[in-house]
């Protein structure tokens, strides 16, 4: 005889059984139903008694949850990742120092002198002009110190720089000789707006999407000089962690980094990294202002980059 | 009485920078993110420290920051609705054949399919261990919105990742049996 109970059918019945063999833990069935009320817990414990099938699907399901629990956490963390954090929170806690050194200096200066706080309001309100301006006067001074001396004490970064270095050489020996990648119009206006071309480049013929490069996608245009040489930007969107102080803001850096045939551009211009690559330059230092003309006139630049087919 | 252990941010970052980056990798989908947002909870945590009573619950403190910035961040980003997720978890093949490891890239571009609640809660009860009240209170959700998500959530993993196995096994099949 059949002791099994009439199975219900309705949807209802079948997502409440579902949803109370998903909420157990992936562990020996039983121990563990901690997500489950009372209730809940001795309804599934009576349906799987009598439901074998349900019974092997709460094993495969948990089954699957170990294989997903474990793997969740096997990612690899980039090497050097904690030191890069160890000294982003240095420069941070510089900065901070800094400030409430000129906070405390500003307390100071309120300060009347004689270790008894703040001036009296009625002090305050015979002085208040003189007192302006020595609060103002004090501030300028720990402005003017206080800025040379961060920059100072800032740890010079040379890991980013070579990691750009490679990832750019990745980039250009992976996608050197490749054909253009054909896309429609509208799109890459979309990603040329999100994307723009920087004011400081000339001699742009084009773009195309960038995938991939540092983790990130953006536009790589190509550009050719007034003597024929050839060089790609790439744009990307510049997260925090590429967001290095050593990174020109604005303006490309005076000395390109790189040998052996590449040199490379960095600068940044609002929250987008620029990175010009030069390949098979017989030097690094010359052949990247071809593409580079800051002194012009930027209205002439913009003319000029439409003429040149960048839609 | 034992006195508190002194709480240092540099000792935070080499016990935990490891969890939380893999934390924010699963929840972004990508290192420069990952980094960003991993970043973003130790400035985070060096300028509140105060806060943390006890080293025993740094991890957990961390992932709350950690999931504060990241659910700020969901904020700027457009949406997207749980409807996107195309699948009927009452369609999922009841048998689950699963020998070995999942597959990593698979994996982790399901995890990216999903919205972002969705992920946020299979990574709460994975990742972080928390009993579904837990994840009830953390996030200010009801109880059955958590149940109903972790469901759907797993659901669409499980199609996604042993849609593949069933494509591979029946592709050895069909060689076995031309």
């Amino acid at each position: 005889m059949n002791d099994r109970q009439p199975y219900d059918e309705s949807p209802e019945h079948r997502r409440r059984i579902r949803d109370a063999i998903d909420a157990c833990r992936p562990a020996p069935v039983g121990e563990n139903i901690d997500d489950l009320n009372q209730p809940e817990v001795e309804f599934l414990a009576a349906h799987l008694e009598t439901h074998p099938e349900d019974r092997r699907r709460l094993e495969q399901v948990q089954q699957f949850d170990r294989h997903l629990r474990d793997q969740l956490a096997q990612v690899p963390v980039p090497t050097g990742f904690a030191g890069r954090l160890l000294k982003k929170l240095d420069q941070a806690a510089t900065l901070d120092k800094a400030r409430s050194g000129h906070d405390a200096l500003e307390e100071a200066v309120a300060d009347d002198g004689m270790g008894h706080g703040a001036l009296r309001p009625s002090t305050r309100e015979k002085q208040p002009l003189g007192r302006k301006l020595w609060i103002g006067i004090a501030i300028a001074a720990t402005i003017a110190i206080v800025i040379p001396l961060t920059n100072w004490l800032r740890p010079t970064p040379t890991l980013l720089k070579s990691d750009l270095y490679h990832a750019a050489l990745a980039w250009f020996d992976q996608h050197q000789g490749l054909p253009p990648v054909v896309i429609d119009q509208a799109k890459m206006k979309k990603l040329y707006s999100v994307f723009p071309l920087s004011d400081r480049v000339v001699g742009a013929r084009g773009g195309a999407p960038l995938s991939n490069f540092l983790d990130r996608d953006g536009v790589v245009y190509s550009l050719t000089s007034p003597k024929g040489l050839q060089a790609k930007l790439l744009v990307v969107k510049a997260g925090s962690a590429l967001l290095d102080s050593d990174i020109p803001i604005g303006r490309p850096s005076e000395v390109p980094y790189g040998t052996q045939g590449l040199s490379l551009l960095v600068w940044r211009e609002d929250d987008l990294l620029y990175v010009l690559i030069v390949p098979n330059s017989p030097t690094i230092h010359e052949p990247y202002k071809q593409f580079l003309e800051s002194a012009m006139p930027i209205a002439w630049l913009r003319d000029t980059i439409a003429r040149l087919a960048i839609v | 009485m034992s006195e508190p252990t002194k709480l240092d941010i540099r000792q935070l970052v080499t016990d935990h920078h490891e969890s939380v980056y893999r934390y924010a990798y699963r929840l972004t989908g990508a290192t420069a993110d990952a980094e960003d947002l991993s970043q973003q909870v130790f400035l985070i945590a060096q300028t509140k420290l105060e806060q943390l009573r006890e080293v025993g619950a740094a991890r957990s403190w961390l992932f709350t920051i950690l999931r504060s910035c990241f659910s700020k961040s969901l904020r700027r980003r457009q949406p997207v609705p749980a409807s996107s997720m195309e699948m009927n978890v009452d369609e999922i093949a009841e048998e689950m054949p699963l020998d070995g490891p999942l597959d990593e890239e698979l994996l982790q571009a399901a995890l990216n399919q999903l919205p972002e609640e969705f992920r946020l809660v299979l990574l709460m009860f994975y990742y972080e261990d928390c009993s579904y009240r837990e994840i009830a209170d953390r996030l200010g959700i009801a109880i059955g919105t958590v149940m109903s998500r972790l469901s759907r959530g797993k659901g669409y993993l499980r199609c996604r990742l042993l849609e593949s196995e069933y494509q591979d096994a029946s592709a050895g099949e069909s060689k076995l049996n031309p």
